[in-house]
């Protein structure tokens, strides 16, 4: 025998059974990250949009000489070297514990000449780096250089003479840099 | 007569068995194949707080300017998180705070002890004094970070030695003896 469904339980098989179009998140009953991860995405290649700006950046270890006072407890004994690169107007000046290193770096000189004179306007860091290597040449185990220039120069110059006399291509010449101020 | 006697009205339990019917059909429609998000989700983040730190460490706090013009070196030494120092044509900033203004690169005599011919800088000895005692009471505190009278100079290249020189003097009576220059790795402008 077939059971009849009358209009009344018609609507009522209808309203229990009605399709509710519920939104993604709210089926699962959890929060819609949706949003979070446009959020994120957009930061994302923000950041990436901005690496091409970024700067590969590096630093020069330094230390300031400190004051030694004869061979006491706690002063530092002075090397037998003691290599010093000062840059002037006119060039780069190289001297040591024996005096001041003439051009061609071989022999001393006690006149006013520059150890490596400026070459049509420009500071040749090729020669001082051919210089200094030579001086590194007679003293194997010195690493310690005093780097200095006068009032006028340049931040960037003394940056290049440090890198002058690190070293020569992949060899190591003076990696210990002193940086003198120049109170005279 | 006959046909009448067999279509009875359907009883409460045959109606909820239509309905049980119904929405198991529209259970076993509806379920829709999508895309789990969540791994992406987390992958995403993952990518996105790794980027925030490497900027962070890098080159974050290094802006290049008109007024402050890193200068290229051949050194690939990597940066080391110190006391920093900037020094641009027209300030010297000392963690992110304005200590003094500069004068073309140049620091009024007025600021200096002992005038034009002076060495040290006051406000910026002051400023650095309170760094290293700072630096100091935290090493006092963490023995695992010992006070190394480390700072790191970010200067304009087109910077005087002399003002360089005066910075260097001030750090020096400060207690601060090893000095770490930034430079951009060569290659770049």
């Amino acid at each position: 025998m077939a059971a009849t469904i009358t209009s009344s339980q018609r609507k009522y098989i209808k309203k229990r059974t009605k399709l509710i179009d519920l939104d993604p998140s709210e089926k699962a009953g959890e929060l819609n990250i949706i949003p979070f991860l446009d959020i994120v995405v957009n930061l994302i290649m923000f950041l990436l949009a901005t690496t091409e700006a970024v700067m590969l950046i590096a630093q020069i270890e330094t230390e300031l000489p400190k004051i030694s006072r004869g061979r006491g407890k706690g002063g530092e004994i002075s090397t037998p070297l003691n290599l010093n690169v000062t840059v002037t107007e006119k060039g780069v000046i190289v001297s040591g514990s024996g005096g001041k290193l003439a051009p061609g770096c071989q022999r001393i000189d006690s006149g006013r000449s520059i150890t490596v004179p400026v070459k049509g306007g420009q500071y040749d860091w090729k020669g001082l780096t051919e210089c200094v290597a030579r001086v590194k040449s007679e003293y194997h185990d010195e690493d310690t250089v005093t780097v200095s220039a006068n009032p006028q120069i340049m931040y960037e110059y003394v940056v290049k003479a440090m890198d002058a006399v690190r070293n020569k291509g992949k060899t190591e010449l003076f990696p210990k840099v002193l940086i003198s101020v120049g109170m005279r | 007569m006959a046909e009448k006697n067999n279509t009875a009205q359907a009883k409460l339990s045959d109606v909820k068995r239509i309905i049980r019917r119904i929405l198991k059909k529209q259970e076993e429609e509806g379920v829709e194949e999508t895309l789990n998000i969540y791994p992406m989700m987390d992958m995403m983040t993952i990518l996105l707080v790794f980027m925030i730190m490497q900027f962070s460490a890098s080159s974050a706090d290094i802006v290049q300017s008109a007024e402050l013009q890193i200068p290229t070196s051949t050194s690939t030494a990597e940066t080391d998180q110190y006391l920093s120092i900037i020094i641009s044509s027209s300030e010297i900033v000392v963690e992110g705070k304005h200590v003094i203004s500069l004068r073309a690169g140049k620091v009024d005599s007025s600021l200096k002890q002992g005038g034009s011919n002076g060495w040290l800088i006051t406000p910026l000895f002051k400023n650095l004094q309170q760094h290293r005692d700072r630096l100091k009471m935290i090493a006092m505190k963490n023995t695992q970070r010992p006070f190394r009278g480390r700072v790191r100079i970010i200067a304009d290249k087109r910077t005087p030695f002399r003002t360089l020189g005066e910075v260097i003097y001030s750090l020096g009576q400060s207690e601060f003896g090893s000095v770490r220059f930034i430079v951009l790795q060569e290659g770049q402008s």
